[in-house]
């Protein structure tokens, strides 16, 4: 009777210090909780928003584009949780298409005139719908054809200098297996990128730098001055170890320089001018996944850019990064979500899927796309860049 | 805020049924003296609305007035009486309040407590201050700190053993940062609306 009597008065003894350990493990004198709550803002958006998920943005300068299961526009000098977002249907000359997936949208200079690109999937089969394009922001479209697609799963969509890209799953042997596509708007063909298909890496992306293009993998960044001639980037100075696992990656827009993001919180920089490689430790051993390099012109004080880096695991949370001095803008090593209240309460506990910043009439707005179908938040953010403060104004919902 | 409210309440409810059917089981129910003598020891679970009052000072960047929604909190209390009137001891309590943001602040006292009860027939009324520590955590972020409560006490002793009552207090959390993040120091403000279930020892 007494050992077990002991036994029990061990058990409440440790499970109050597990207790213990738990709250103190968390203790943080740089972090103010109840300052904190006290700066939290309620977040009203557009319905549309809630609890949805958003796969990509584009702009033509005068409307914004949100890919989600439809395709949605405002104009770009809206206000953010306006009702003025609208649900497109697809109008081309022949027939309206209401039923549709839409997977990806991108815009291009073409001629000097924007245009609209979206990628179309059976909402039903997930297999390719259409690839469409239109010159009056969304009002009617052009099918671009696609034969080479049909039968696959459209994954993405990328626009780089004078092309689109479209990345297709298919099944090999039960396997999962990535193609990418090219659609040049000069020629209106479509062409199997035979270097970078076939594989099992998935595409995270595609750009073009002024001089090459730049595909990168999971695994892998292939460049070539066309992509018919894309090999790997091989022997570049510091490049990152084989076997790194990349997660997403971004161009800075003034220096071209491309910055991939990594499974073990590195951020690797590849200089244009080079081809060489820096990497730095943003956090260790946490997995970073989507970014935007912001470029020096809006990083005062810095010659380097910042960067807006969203955290892959399920601890999701994002941070600010400032290149040159390896310094946090927003957010704090070890924790990604950051400090602001602003930020996490409106981004915190969802995977982000898309940056995008996009120039309005009140300045540059940094758009944040999430996953948000398990929470009861909104899918899109706004944050508008404050030249007089050289910060950002906060998150809003659209 | 309704949704919460609605939880909590039902917390509360199945609390009081169950304290009431255990104690009709012990005792018929009736009226009992409700005198406590020194020696006397009892233990109380309580349960109900944690209401967010203030935090202090305020923010003027602040865009909304208040961010901390009705939540709700349970606790233990333990008490020894030193005399007919003065009873010390102790409490753990819990208590959980979401945010405008959907955050979840939770915030856990431990306290040394000393109370004062007044009996009248199967009445019992008392005011208790408790001082102490809470551990208080949102998201991933922790932080310890002294905790200050009072208010007062009320109890019908429904059976020898057991007393139900309700219980008003206010807590006083002092959220206190040093150096260079002292200006994050707040003072949180909540209050206590909850039913309690005594058990007399």
């Amino acid at each position: 009777m007494r050992k077990l009597h002991i036994s029990r008065v061990a058990l409440a003894a440790v499970s109050l210090l597990l207790f213990m350990i738990f709250f103190v493990s968390g203790c943080d004198n740089s972090f103010g909780i109840l300052a904190s709550i006290q700066k939290e803002t309620r977040q009203i958006g557009t319905d549309v928003f809630l609890k949805g998920s958003v796969k990509s943005t584009a702009d033509d300068g005068t409307n914004l584009f949100v890919a989600m299961a439809k395709l949605y526009r405002r104009g770009i000098n809206e206000t953010p949780g306006s009702d003025a977002w609208k649900v497109l249907s697809i109008k081309t000359s022949g027939t309206t298409i209401t039923n549709y997936e839409c997977v990806g949208i991108a815009s291009l200079l073409v001629g000097g005139s924007p245009q609209i690109f979206t990628l179309l999937t059976n909402p039903v089969t997930r297999e390719f719908e259409g690839l469409y394009s239109s010159t009056d922001s969304g009002e009617t479209w052009n099918s671009l054809g696609g034969v080479l697609l049909e039968g696959n799963y459209p994954q993405s969509l990328y626009a780089a200098k004078d092309s689109l890209f479209i990345s297709v799953r298919k099944k090999v042997d039960g396997e999962d297996r990535y193609d990418l596509y090219r659609h040049s708007s000069g020629t209106g063909d479509l062409e199997l990128c035979a270097t970078v298909s076939g594989y099992n890496e998935k595409i995270l992306g595609v750009w073009n730098d002024g001089t090459e293009y730049l595909v990168l993998t999971s695994q892998s960044l292939y460049r070539g001055a066309d992509t018919s001639s894309l090999v790997k980037a091989n022997g570049e100075t510091s490049q990152p170890a084989t076997g790194t696992i990349f997660r997403g990656g971004g161009l800075e827009p003034e220096t071209k320089d491309l910055f991939l993001t990594s499974s073990t919180g590195k951020l690797y920089r590849r200089q244009k001018s080079v081809a060489q490689w820096t990497e730095k430790t943003v956090v260790s051993g946490v997995n970073l996944g989507m970014l935007v390099a912001i470029p020096a012109s809006m990083n005062p004080g810095s010659t380097g850019p910042r960067i807006v880096i969203a955290r892959y695991d399920s601890a999701y949370g994002y941070l600010e990064y400032d290149w040159m001095s390896s310094t946090y803008k927003a957010g704090i090593e070890g924790k990604l979500i950051p400090s602001e209240t602003s930020y996490s309460t409106t981004l915190a506990g969802k995977p982000v899927t898309v940056f995008h910043v996009a120039t309005t009439a009140s300045g540059n707005r940094l758009f944040c796309g999430s996953l948000a179908a398990t929470t009861t938040t909104y899918a899109l953010y706004s944050n508008l860049w404050n030249p007089g403060t050289n910060s950002w104004k906060g998150w809003e919902a659209e | 805020m309704f949704r919460s409210f609605m939880k909590t309440g039902l917390v509360v409810g199945i609390f009081c049924v169950m304290v009431f059917s255990a104690a009709t089981q012990a005792d018929a129910p009736g009226s009992y003296a409700a005198a406590f003598e020194r020696g006397d020891q009892t233990i109380s679970l309580s349960t109900g609305f944690q209401i967010p009052l203030a935090i202090i000072p305020s923010d003027p960047s602040a865009t909304e007035s208040a961010t901390l929604k009705l939540g709700g909190g349970f606790g233990f209390t333990y008490q020894y009486f030193l005399s007919k009137h003065l009873a010390v001891g102790g409490s753990l309590a819990g208590a959980f309040n979401g945010t405008l943001g959907g955050r979840t602040l939770f915030a856990v006292p431990l306290a040394a407590r000393i109370a004062w009860w007044r009996t009248s027939a199967s009445l019992q009324t008392g005011i208790s201050v408790e001082a102490g520590a809470y551990l208080m955590r949102l998201d991933s972020h922790g932080m310890i700190g002294p905790f200050l409560k009072a208010g007062p006490e009320l109890g019908w002793k429904l059976t020898r053993e057991w007393s139900v009552g309700a219980r008003l207090s206010s807590w006083l959390i002092p959220e206190i940062h040093t150096g260079t993040d002292s200006d994050k120091t707040r003072y949180g403000l909540f209050g206590e609306v909850s039913v309690m279930a005594t058990y007399h020892l």
